[in-house]
């Protein structure tokens, strides 16, 4: 449980400036297409969540990395993690 | 055995061989103070142990365990680094839920100290208050050892003896490995001094010894 606590807290983190971003690039294609295409999002998302992880936690807070190692996880499954969930996020989004 | 033995640890950082010699052990019940000079591989012991840095060789057991990484580890050591940890965007209350078993969640969030800050985020806590909060759960997390690297470093002197009384309680069933500049509080806490000096470990009996080795200059008072 706590695991799943750890992971929510870390991914928490990417998922709100990646899925904006997102958002936004969404909204852009809408102005230039005339069409709503949930793709976009779910394909922007995927590409952006590990580069917010990589600007959040190995650029500018590489020590939080430490909170995360003390619940039991290390840097590879913090970024499977982050590549799995985005992805299964970018999945749900492309079959809207 | 019950115990956290660390043996034959060497590392080199290019040319520079920092820990050549180290052996010390650790038991529940026991505060190991780790003294040594600016740049004596204090904090790249403790990162050794933890298993978040790689060493050229080292030999670690936790309970007849051995730990050959940082997954190794989890749930048998707790590590608190120099600089401040807690990630920014999570209340301390949550915090609390994630780093603590039920019993020991429900006494810091009890705690006076702790009360006013449970509602805010980590990010708007003072670099002092968030040492506090920082040294406070890796103290009671549900690892049997706990290494801390440097707890006194901007804690207010309010809270140093009180974090010392923390420390004698939690090591009941656990084992610490403390270092910090401050050795006159670590004199004070440890049941055990351990000096790195030449990238090797000393076990110190007398404060004296500490002269002799040239960590401290003159006599050590207190």
């Amino acid at each position: 449980m706590r695991l799943i606590l750890g992971i929510w807290l870390f991914y928490k983190k990417i998922f709100v400036p990646a899925m904006a971003v997102a958002v936004i690039l969404t909204l852009l294609d809408l102005l230039l297409t005339q069409t709503l295409s949930l793709y976009i999002t779910g394909f922007s998302f995927i590409m952006l969540a590990p580069v917010f992880h990589f600007i959040l936690y190995e650029f500018r807070n590489p020590g939080q990395y430490y909170f995360y190692y003390n619940l039991g996880m290390n840097k590879l499954s913090l970024w499977a993690s982050t590549i799995v969930i985005s992805f299964i996020i970018g999945i749900i989004l492309f079959a809207i | 055995m019950n115990r956290l033995y660390v043996d034959s640890v060497m590392k080199a950082f290019d040319t520079k061989q920092v820990l050549t010699d180290v052996y010390l052990t650790c038991e529940p019940g026991e505060i190991v103070g780790l003294l040594g000079r600016n740049g004596s591989g204090k904090s790249t012991l403790l990162k050794i142990i933890f298993g978040s840095l790689k060493a050229d060789q080292k030999y670690i057991k936790v309970d007849n365990t051995q730990i050959f990484k940082l997954y190794d580890s989890s749930k048998l050591i707790t590590y608190l680094p120099q600089d401040n940890f807690l990630p920014g965007h999570v209340r301390i209350k949550t915090i609390i839920s994630a780093y603590c078993n039920r019993e020991n969640a429900v006494i810091l969030k009890k705690l006076s100290q702790l009360k006013p800050l449970l509602n805010r985020k980590t990010r708007h806590l003072s670099s002092g208050e968030k040492r506090f909060v920082e040294i406070l759960l890796i103290i009671h997390s549900d690892a049997k050892y706990i290494l801390i690297d440097e707890p006194f470093n901007g804690v207010a002197p309010l809270y140093i003896d009180y974090i010392k009384q923390l420390i004698r309680e939690q090591a009941v069933n656990k084992g610490f490995i403390i270092t910090d500049h401050d050795y006159r509080n670590i004199l004070d806490v440890a049941s055990k001094i351990i000096l790195l000096h030449d990238g090797g470990t000393r076990e110190i009996t007398d404060r004296e010894e500490l002269v002799r080795w040239g960590y401290v200059s003159g006599t050590v008072n207190g």
